[in-house]
């Protein structure tokens, strides 16, 4: 786990640079940055970076490439507020500020040796695909890799190649859905609990990562429980309200914790002593 | 490219408008980042395309609408500068009074004249962007609204109660002080930095209510401090008349 | 427990002037209207001051103040600094050493509290500057300030660590304690004795009056202290928030002055040439609508009652399982402020008869 850098740069962002970027749907956008100083981030999938556009402000974004990504890091950003919306407009060349990695991401140790169940919902394929592909770099460490993903409609889907790949690789046992769409689409149509049946599960031996809106999570949370998915396998990331990042600000309290740096991927177990 | 602005003003005292011109230093700033039209009465004809419309001033006159309308139509952004804008200010307490007897009040012999309607904010006529709340507006809320819009982010406009800056000004509360004033802090948004509490006044509510207000425990805190419950009321609705949400004070 | 040295009270009077030379001293003052304030004061005058309530702000104000620049920055070419151009931040801390003189043991404890939250994991630098440099010279209470002080049920009428000298009334002395080096050091530089074997006899006459004084105080919450975080916890659909959150006004005095709210807002300021600015946090509170609203506006506690709430469960059981203490001093500023007098001991009392406790 990453801990505190120079401390006298808590709240400082450091310059990186937009390497390159690319719509990835009409909301959703795909950068690839490089920190100036050309230090890894060195994060854990699941982490997250403090995103400053200077004079407008700073705003929390899950990093969506593995830690086996050496040149840079890649966000996927949805463009819903004052930072995200004039990230848009930034072009290739154009800097940022970043802090962090912060908070504590999804550990994929608990899964090594069993089955692995992916439930991604929407923008949550965004911090779920660092783990992912983790995952899948180290293949051999898991028996099956099941992935889950279920987004709004057909033109909404993230990592469109990616996907294609996943489907494609017989390592992994993939399935989409959408929540609508016409005729020409030839995967599921519905909820992404929906998908559930179509896979015969070993529960006792099955960890689930997780991450969606928070609606999503209660339906998915009640699948894995009945199918007897321990709570303590089942991890998922909240999104709150993330501010200053090191647990000071006080916006993202929940229960007893602060999601930025106790969260924000916590096991099923910890969610509901909250 | 600067953006280009103008500045409207409808039923108002003006005050806003030379609150902007009083930046002194910080004008030549202002001019130099904008290409500014217009700065002038809003009667006069609309000939331009705006960036930006600074609107002070209520509604209080068919003929107002009208222009008001036009000006939303020509304009990207529209921005309520002030409280007359923003939530109607102490204008709308004519609401309160048969519309006939205002007139005949005010005008004598000459009201038949005078076209008048129940004083309203601008966003109760068009859509507004932005607003600048305070009656006068200050210097450093211009300033802030300003370079965000420049920088084309959405503005700082607290949506808590003016106790907040009260309390970070560390002032005595003017509850505390049994000075028979009656201060509508806990109320009314914030902004201003506690400007009239932090001198020794009580906030009179000119910056319009803040979300989920509690007019009921307001009114009883005036109570319990000496004023009566119908004065309590009509201070909540002094500048604040015009707005829905003032149905709720009872 | 009785402090090592007695020291007279003009000899203090004079270390204290000759600090307020070098560095600031402050103290609370009257502020009228029975309200006070920290100040900055030249002498250690102020200290027996009769009928002091707690200051209006806590002490807080000094390490984490109302309004503080965190970054600041500026493009290198006169761009805007939201244009994508390389833009320079660096930290800024405004620090200076202080003595903060006369603090009551309700807001010792506060400090100690924040302390360690401000050094959970990541240390608050901006918050250690100051705090480093500061010296804590404490004062004890011989009884209530008030007869809302609810110190005592939350065992803050007494501090054993958090200072670096603790003084007691002591006639024409004070009796002082000693709690770091730095408070040692200070000691050293006065004129003082050891305490006698009288001392010791007076200390124990005194601690019986004090307890006695302080007998009300204690009983103001009929639940025990470790008993709060479970009672709060477990209360999620209690009508007591119903009831106090009709009541409050939402308006977050209680949170601006509490001596543990250490919550803050982020927000970023341009000069009107766009090419610098500043990163400034300012104080927050729970109890503020938009506390806890995300982008796209969703609002996790949009009712009041559970904005309430979620302060006490803050205070008692999030604190608990984390620092294994109740961050609650019992000073009751935040009743003192509220206008609408909503009484933490209140609520806990509801909670517990609700659930059958006794009254």
């Amino acid at each position: 786990m990453n801990v505190a850098k120079e401390s006298s740069a808590l709240y400082v962002p450091e310059p990186a640079q937009i390497i390159d970027k690319e719509a990835m749907t009409e909301e959703e956008t795909w950068y690839h940055l490089r920190l100036e100083s050309e230090r890894s981030l060195d994060h854990d999938p699941g982490q997250f970076v403090g995103v400053s556009v200077f004079g407008v402000g700073e705003a929390p974004i899950s990093v969506t490439s593995p830690p086996s990504m050496k040149d840079g890091f890649e966000l996927c950003i949805r463009h819903v507020g004052n930072v995200t919306d004039i990230l848009r407009g930034l072009d290739i060349g154009d800097w940022v500020g970043i802090r962090g990695p912060f908070g504590r991401g999804f550990d994929l140790e608990p899964a090594k040796g069993k089955d692995i169940l992916f439930v991604a919902g929407g923008l949550g394929l965004v911090p779920l695909r660092s783990v992912i592909k983790t995952a899948l770099e180290n293949r051999s460490d898991f028996r099956r890799v099941i992935l889950f993903y279920g987004t709004r409609s057909p033109d909404t889907l993230l990592y469109e190649d990616e996907i294609a790949q996943w489907d494609a690789d017989p390592d992994v046992e993939f399935h989409l859905t959408v929540d609508m769409t016409d005729d020409t689409w030839k995967h599921n149509v519905g909820v992404v609990t929906t998908l559930f049946p179509r896979v015969d599960f070993d529960p006792k031996d099955t960890v689930a990562y997780i991450c969606g809106p928070d609606i999503m999570f209660r339906f998915v949370v009640q699948q894995t429980t009945r199918l007897g998915i321990p709570d303590e396998n089942t991890f998922l990331s909240l999104e709150r309200r993330m501010k200053c990042g090191v647990g000071k600000c006080g916006h993202c309290q929940e229960g007893s914790v602060y999601v930025c740096r106790e969260g924000p991927c916590f096991s099923y177990a910890e969610v509901k002593a909250f | 490219m600067k953006p280009k602005v103008g500045f409207f003003s409808f039923t108002s005292c003006e005050g806003c408008q030379l609150q902007v011109l009083n930046m002194e230093e910080q004008l030549l700033d202002i001019a130099g980042a904008i290409d500014l039209v217009t700065f002038r009465e809003a009667m006069d004809p609309i000939d331009s395309d705006y960036d930006i419309a600074f609107v002070e001033g209520s509604i209080s006159r068919e003929s107002e609408i009208t222009v008001l309308r036009e000006m939303r139509r020509k304009a990207d952004v529209v921005v309520a500068l002030g409280a007359c804008a923003a939530s109607g200010c102490v204008n709308a307490i004519k609401n309160r009074f048969d519309s006939e007897e205002n007139l005949r009040e005010v005008y004598g012999d000459a009201a038949r004249y005078y076209d008048t309607i129940d004083a309203r904010p601008i966003d109760q006529v068009v859509n507004v962007d932005f607003y600048l709340r305070t009656c006068p507006i200050t210097r450093e809320e211009f300033a802030r609204l300003f370079t965000s819009l420049l920088l084309a982010r959405r503005p700082y406009d607290p949506n808590f109660a003016v106790c907040v800056e009260c309390r970070m000004e560390e002032n005595v509360c003017v509850y505390d002080m049994d000075a028979g004033e009656f201060c509508m802090g806990p109320v009314t948004r914030a902004g201003c930095g506690a400007l009239c509490p932090t001198y020794g006044s009580s906030c009179i509510g000119c910056r319009g209510f803040m979300d989920q207000a509690n007019f009921d425990s307001m009114v009883q805190v005036m109570q319990d401090h000496g004023m009566a419950r119908e004065d309590a009321v009509n201070r909540l609705k002094m500048f604040n008349a015009a707005l829905p949400e003032a149905e709720e004070v009872k | 427990m009785i402090g090592s040295k007695v020291v007279s009270k003009r000899a203090f009077d004079e270390m204290i002037q000759a600090l307020a030379e070098t560095s600031d001293v402050v103290a609370p003052v009257s502020r009228g209207y029975d309200r006070f304030s920290y100040r900055e004061v030249k002498d250690a005058s102020t200290l027996e001051v009769d009928g002091y309530i707690p200051t209006l702000n806590p002490p807080k104000k000094y390490f984490l103040p109302p309004e503080e620049v965190l970054v600041e920055f500026a493009t290198e070419d006169e761009a805007s600094v939201a244009s994508g151009a390389r833009v320079r931040a660096e930290p800024r801390i405004d620090a200076c050493a202080r003595v903060l003189l006369g603090v009551r043991t309700c807001d010792l404890k506060a400090i100690r509290q924040s302390d360690e939250a401000y050094k959970d994991t990541f240390e608050d630098d901006n918050y250690f500057a100051r705090r480093n440099r500061a010296t804590l010279i404490g004062l004890t209470c011989l009884e209530p300030c008030d007869e809302h002080a609810f110190c005592a049920a939350m065992g803050a009428n007494d501090v054993e660590e958090g200072f670096d000298l603790l003084l007691t009334d002591w006639g024409d002395d004070w009796i002082v304690s000693v709690g770091s080096e730095r408070g040692d050091d200070l000691l050293e530089t006065l004129q003082s004795r050891a305490v006698t074997e009288d001392d010791r006899a007076r200390w124990e006459v005194l601690q019986g009056k004090r307890e006695e004084a302080f007998a009300p105080s204690a009983e103001k919450i009929v639940p025990d202290l470790d008993a709060l975080p479970d009672l709060v916890g477990d209360s999620e659909d209690s009508a007591v928030w119903i009831e106090n959150g009709d009541l409050c006004l939402g308006c977050g005095r209680c949170n601006l002055v509490c001596p543990t709210c250490f919550c803050f807002d982020v927000q970023d300021d341009v000069s009107l040439g766009l090419s610098s600015g500043e990163r400034k946090r300012r104080w927050d509170g729970c109890t503020l609508l938009e506390f806890a609203l995300v982008a796209g506006d969703e609002n996790f506690r949009s009712d009041r009652k559970d904005r309430l709430r979620h302060k006490l469960y803050h205070k008692t059981r999030s604190t608990f399982d984390r620092y294994g203490e109740v961050f609650c001093t019992g000073c009751a500023r935040c009743f003192r402020t509220c206008l609408v007098d909503i009484y933490h001991p209140e609520m806990y009392n509801a909670l517990h008869e609700r659930l059958g406790g006794e009254s």
